[in-house]
């Protein structure tokens, strides 16, 4: 018989039915090891046609599919997992099989990452396909690998197999790393276990050390992976062909982490060890990026798009040499300010991927930061538009809400509902949808209307069962909560245990404020404590963030110690001037500002180009600040201010008589300086708006002024 | 003497030159036998300074043509040989006597001797280099053809075109490319206009084209510069110029003045492969890379650049090309990677092509100052950068102060006294060390530092804001505790500009 297909099994009735369809037809024999599914796992193979080897799960995968081998009948092997679904024609695979001239091959490997997006995936290559009469045997209780293992009078000799990659168009697809999949099958947690009993056997190994860390990734434990890829690098041989892709995980972990000038050091070495692998220098550009290197990150990107240019054989994230080093590469000629560029960098992204939502969001962006009107922006998307009408609105509404535009999104979302409407007869949106669409009624006064979607989409979703509400249903609740409070509505009891039942937490927290905030009409400075407090914060957070300032006022005057965080929510959220009129009112009342008041003044003023006013709150947040994060960006602020007054200050003749690299031309003070304190600028200390921010920072804030004149 | 021929005859036009006049006739004493001014209208002492040289002097109006006017004076001429300077050149005092050997040689046409065009007030500060014929033999068939750069070459080659020119190693002192001088005589609208005039005439003339290109840059014009340049390029026969070469060179710079770095690059290397032996070419391509931030790509072309060494004398080239220029060029390079070897090692190179030069200096104290390493910097001064005498180590003492970084000079002056066994010399350094750390600094190069406090009442209010945001910067750097983040502010202070003896 020429070919087999081994699958190793437990518990997988919802994944191996499909595994076993994409290789109908192309195998003489299924050999299925079960190592104790108690579901209709067992049933499911049979049902096709496979032989079923009951087994005991040792925690070792390595002699499960030994044991599947010891049974093998065929000359050839191919091996997958429940997981995995084979791609491509059967038929000629079988033909080449019969002429073919190794006796193992890779196969490509696509692993999927996200459902919903086809395109995020990464790719790889094992050896999957390989002769059965060679002696080869698994060997590593995870993450095992194909060896063929000699005994010589010096001892056991083990050589790893490999083979070039097959010709044929299959491959095989992984669903596996999808996160829900993950999820369901807990199978992180398996694999968890299984490599920390091999690490207090070998602690040191450095395979084992790299696979706990990718396991740890999986489960969200960044900090554990990170320290777990630290130490595997220092025990890896340069020469391991899993090194360049644990560079890239260990990486991506410290990025995670926001410890990006770490992962910065460690690229500038790795890069130009693996001067082709793309995904490297991609992630170098984040990390550069992040630490306000912009010229340098620039040249990473271009490095990483040139490498993906090129073939190579790397673990590689889809897009890490092209379109999302693309995008990220427009980020930054956005700061550094390469209009052109920008543009013609985002037509170019969406003309390849029309359906790109990050994509379009972060042109959309730009567009709004330029002045575009919202109108054009929508226009400009639609141009690209691409694909299923009814989806294709939704994700320019999507977009539209995330920069504010509310006005200018919200029939599309209308549109949407209503089509939503007549096709299922149930509503479909997300959570993340409804939040948009709610963002759009708010963001347009139309409370009423806003709390009685939430109210519906709250009422008809998935009963909360036991699992924690999510993070998109919280916040829905509380917005349902201050619409309401908003248009002076008390809530009823029944109504707030039917609506927000499910959700323990914020069913309490609602009940106390929905005592006094709806109807109050002056300051009460409550005592509390700091738990009801921080709890406070957040819904004053949800209130101005939404701007409902009056609610908000009446909120912070409810509880003592709230005015300071109102008054810096104020400024975050771009309520720039109302906050500084705020802190100043207080500032002359009680002779104090905190330091990061201090330093949100002194931003303020530096934008409207008040210098040497800026400098001297820069300099007393740099002194006040005890927790040191805003000290540094005072820090950042007042050099920044400085260069900006000895820019001023330039005489026309003040030249120096500095030159440029060259020795023969002269370049002015002046540009120097510029150039100085542009990179101070490209360092991460100013406020960062979103678009719906920026346009009160830029005068939409009318809302406040009821904050301005009550003084 | 018997032989009362005159050998070489002096041929000037000139109009208010008494300025410069006299430097000029001091310096072709002994060589020519003969000089005939042509003078296009001087209102100052001009003529009565050419006439007590012994000087025959023409009067003539001025009819907007170089060629006309010399010409004139040529016609005069009763010597064997031609040379003409213009009034702010000098010939070399060591190398001329060449003249008069080259002269004796029956077989030769036209001598070519080599222009410095000075760019500052000294001798050795910088300067560009380039062949020009100036002296030639007297014929009637040999006449200067061309409104403005007029030319001699065509009309020689065109009577006998196996004509022998020789390259001299004689050097002229040229003045008039100061900057100060140009400015002074307007000569840089006076050039423009007749060139656009000529222009007008011929508008296919490509060495008229080259010509107003140069002067575009000299306007700041780049722009203009840039599309005359490439007008230039495009003409027939392009390869066959002898000054191909130069519009190359010159479109990259006028690119690079524009700020359109990656094309710069792109023209510089077309260049190279037209003339790979042009070094200047390779150092732009360096310089461009590094302004794009591809720094790999700037330090291989600069490293061929050093290789290379001073383009060849058939090309026109600026000083230090691949010498100090490029390797100072190539210090900025490391100091943009940070890497502390390559800064000292590149400077050092530097110094040895030429060491009076201090921008290299400064740059070093600065990159160790903002390195967070100014404890080394004495002992690597020391070890480093060989002194010949006691006022080099001062010289080197000042810039240290200079550079804000005077404990370093106090501790390098004490070094030196201890290794100096010369007792004269041991306790001047050392009384110059004491005064260093009692704050005194005026006996020092490069005076006015009075120690931090002082310092700030001193300086320009640009200069205050600039001292008090690296004050921040500094800050920021010793809080962070990641390499890489502190390395992004060394750099931003790397910018902030300052003295470094230009």
């Amino acid at each position: 018989m020429l070919l087999g297909v081994h699958i190793i099994v437990r518990n997988e009735e919802d994944m191996l039915a499909e595994c076993l369809d994409s290789i109908r037809g192309i195998a003489d024999e299924l050999i299925v090891v079960d190592t104790g599914s108690t579901d209709e796992t067992e049933d499911i193979a049979l049902r096709y046609g496979a032989r079923v080897i009951k087994a005991e799960w040792k925690d070792d995968f390595s002699s499960a599919r030994n044991l599947a081998l010891e049974h093998a009948r065929t000359i050839w092997v191919l091996v997958l997992d429940a997981d995995e679904r084979l791609k491509g024609d059967a038929q000629s695979l079988r033909r080449e099989l019969r002429k073919a001239a190794s006796s193992a091959y890779r196969l490509r490997m696509e692993h999927l990452l996200d459902a919903s997006d086809a395109s995020s995936s990464t790719s790889s290559e094992a050896v999957r396909l390989f002769r059965a009469d060679r002696g080869y045997c698994y060997y590593g209780e995870i993450h095992e690998q194909l060896v063929r293992i000699r005994e010589t009078e010096n001892g056991t000799i083990m050589k790893d197999i490999d083979g070039p990659l097959s010709a044929g168009d299959q491959h095989i697809v992984h669903v596996g790393y999808m996160p829900d999949v993950l999820q369901r099958k807990s199978k992180a947690e398996r694999n968890l276990r299984v490599i920390s009993r091999q690490l207090t056997r070998r602690p040191n190994d450095p395979f084992c050390l790299y696979n706990y860390g990718v396991t740890l990734c999986q489960l969200g434990k960044a900090e554990e992976a990170a320290e777990a890829f630290d130490k595997a690098l220092g025990y890896t041989p340069l020469t391991a062909p899993y090194r360049p892709t644990l560079v890239r995980d260990h990486a991506t972990a410290l990025l995670a982490l926001s410890r990006h000038a770490e992962a910065a050091e460690l690229l500038r070495g790795e890069t130009l060890r693996y001067p082709d692998y793309p995904d490297l220098f991609m992630l170098h550009g984040n990390s550069l990026t992040s630490i306000g290197l912009l010229i340098e990150a620039k040249a990473a990107y271009e490095a990483a798009i040139e490498a993906g240019a090129r073939p190579h054989s790397y673990i590689s994230e889809n897009g890490a040499g092209s379109f999302l080093a693309e995008l990220r590469l427009a980020a930054v000629l956005q700061r550094t300010g390469e209009d052109e560029a920008v543009q013609t960098k985002y037509e170019a992204l969406l003309r390849a991927k029309p359906r790109w939502e990050e994509a379009m969001f972060a042109w959309a962006d730009y567009l709004q930061q330029q002045g575009t009107p919202d109108t054009d922006i929508r226009q400009k998307l639609s141009a690209f538009a691409e694909g299923e009408e009814a989806e294709q609105s939704k994700r320019i509404a999507r977009v539209l809400s995330k920069i504010g535009a509310y006005s200018t999104a919200l029939p599309l979302w209308r549109e949407a509902l209503q089509s939503a409407v007549h096709e299922a007869g149930a509503i479909q949106l997300s959570f993340s949808d409804m939040r948009g669409f709610a963002d759009c009624l708010i963001g347009t006064g139309q409370y009423a209307e806003a709390a009685s979607h939430i109210r519906n989409w709250l009422q008809g979703a998935v009963p909360y069962a036991d699992a924690e509400p999510s993070q998109e249903m919280i916040k829905l609740g509380m917005d349902w909560a201050l619409c309401r409070w908003n248009e002076g509505q008390r809530i009823s009891p029944e109504e707030l245990a039917d609506v927000l039942g499910g959700c323990s937490q914020l069913a309490e927290e609602t009940e106390q404020l929905n005592v006094w905030l709806p109807m109050t009409q002056e300051a009460r400075n409550k005592l509390a404590r700091e738990q009801e407090l921080a709890s406070a914060v957040r819904w004053l957070d949800a209130a101005v963030g939404h701007g409902m300032l009056r609610l908000a006022f009446k909120l912070a005057g409810g509880l003592y110690g709230l005015k300071p965080h109102f008054e810096t929510l104020l400024y975050d959220h771009g309520y720039v001037d109302a906050a500084a009129e705020q802190m100043l009112d207080r500032f002359e009342k009680e002779g104090a500002l905190t330091g990061e008041q201090s330093f949100r003044l002194g931003e303020l003023l530096y934008l409207k180009e008040l210098r040497s006013e800026a400098l001297s709150l820069f300099e007393s947040a740099a002194d006040e600040d005890k927790s040191g994060v805003y000290a540094e960006k005072a820090r950042l602020g007042a050099s920044a201010a400085c260069l900006q007054l000895a820019i001023d200050a330039l005489q026309p003749d003040e030249y120096s008589g500095t030159r440029n690299w060259d020795g023969s031309w002269s370049e002015p003070d002046r540009m120097k300086l510029q150039e100085a304190l542009q990179r101070v600028e490209w360092m991460d200390w100013q406020t960062n708006w979103n678009g719906r921010q920026r346009r009160r920072v830029n005068g939409g804030s009318a809302e406040a002024d009821f904050l301005m004149h009550d003084r | 003497m018997a032989d009362q021929r005159k050998r070489i005859s002096l041929c000037m036009i000139v109009k208010n030159e008494e300025k410069h006049l006299p430097g000029c006739l001091d310096s072709v004493q002994g060589i020519a036998d003969e000089i005939i001014i042509v003078d296009t209208g001087s209102t100052d002492e001009t003529v009565a300074i050419a006439e007590r040289y012994g000087a025959v002097v023409i009067r003539s109006g001025w009819e907007h043509d170089f060629a006309k006017a010399r010409n004139k004076g040529v016609e005069r001429a009763s010597g064997e040989w031609i040379l003409f300077l213009d009034a702010d050149e000098q010939l070399d005092e060591t190398t001329k006597p060449q003249l008069l050997a080259f002269a004796g040689h029956a077989e030769l046409s036209a001598l070519l001797l080599q222009i410095r065009n000075q760019i500052g007030p000294d001798h050795d500060q910088g300067s560009t280099i380039h062949p020009v014929l100036r002296m030639f033999r007297n014929d009637p068939a040999h006449r200067f053809e061309g409104r403005i750069h007029e030319q001699i070459s065509f009309s020689i080659l065109r009577k006998n075109p196996s004509a022998r020119f020789h390259l001299t190693d004689v050097v002229i002192h040229h003045y008039g490319y100061r900057t100060q001088v140009v400015a002074e005589k307007n000569k840089l609208k006076r050039n423009m206009e007749l060139l656009e005039l000529a222009l007008a005439e011929e508008p296919g003339n490509t060495f008229h084209r080259y010509n107003i290109g140069v002067e575009y840059l000299r306007n700041n014009r780049a722009a203009d510069a840039l599309e005359a340049f490439r007008t230039a390029r495009r003409s027939d026969g392009f390869e066959q110029l002898s000054y191909a070469h130069l519009v190359l060179k010159y479109e990259s710079l006028s690119l690079q003045l524009l700020g359109r770095w990656e094309e710069a690059a792109a023209v510089a290397r077309e260049g190279t492969a037209m003339f790979p032996d042009y070094t200047d070419l390779w150092h732009y391509i360096a310089l461009c890379g590094a302004s794009t931030g591809r720094y790999k790509a700037a330090m291989e072309a600069a490293e061929k650049a050093l290789e290379m060494g001073a383009a060849p004398a058939r090309y026109h080239t600026e000083d230090g090309m691949g010498t100090f220029r490029t390797a100072y060029l190539q210090g900025r390079i490391y100091e943009a990677l940070l890497d502390e070897q390559g800064v000292v090692q590149a400077y050092i190179t530097a110094l040895r092509f030429k060491p009076s030069l201090l921008p290299p200096l400064f740059r070093l104290c600065k990159f160790m100052r903002t390195a967070g390493r100014e404890g080394q910097l004495a002992a690597l001064m020391a070890r480093r950068i060989a002194c010949p005498d006691e006022a080099a180590m001062l010289k080197l003492a000042g810039v240290m102060v200079a550079s804000g970084c005077p404990d370093s000079a106090v501790s390098y002056l004490e070094w030196q006294a201890e290794l100096y066994k010369e007792p004269a010399l041991r306790s001047s350094l050392s009384s110059h060390a004491v005064a260093l750390s009692e704050g005194d600094f005026s006996r020092l190069p490069f005076s006015g530092y009075r120690g931090k406090e002082e310092v700030e009442e001193l300086l320009s209010p640009a200069a205050h804001w600039r001292e008090r945001a690296e004050y921040y910067l500094e800050r920021v750097q010793q809080q962070r505790k990641q390499t890489a983040e502190k390395q992004a502010i060394q750099s931003i202070r790397l910018l902030m500009p300052g003295f470094e003896g230009w």
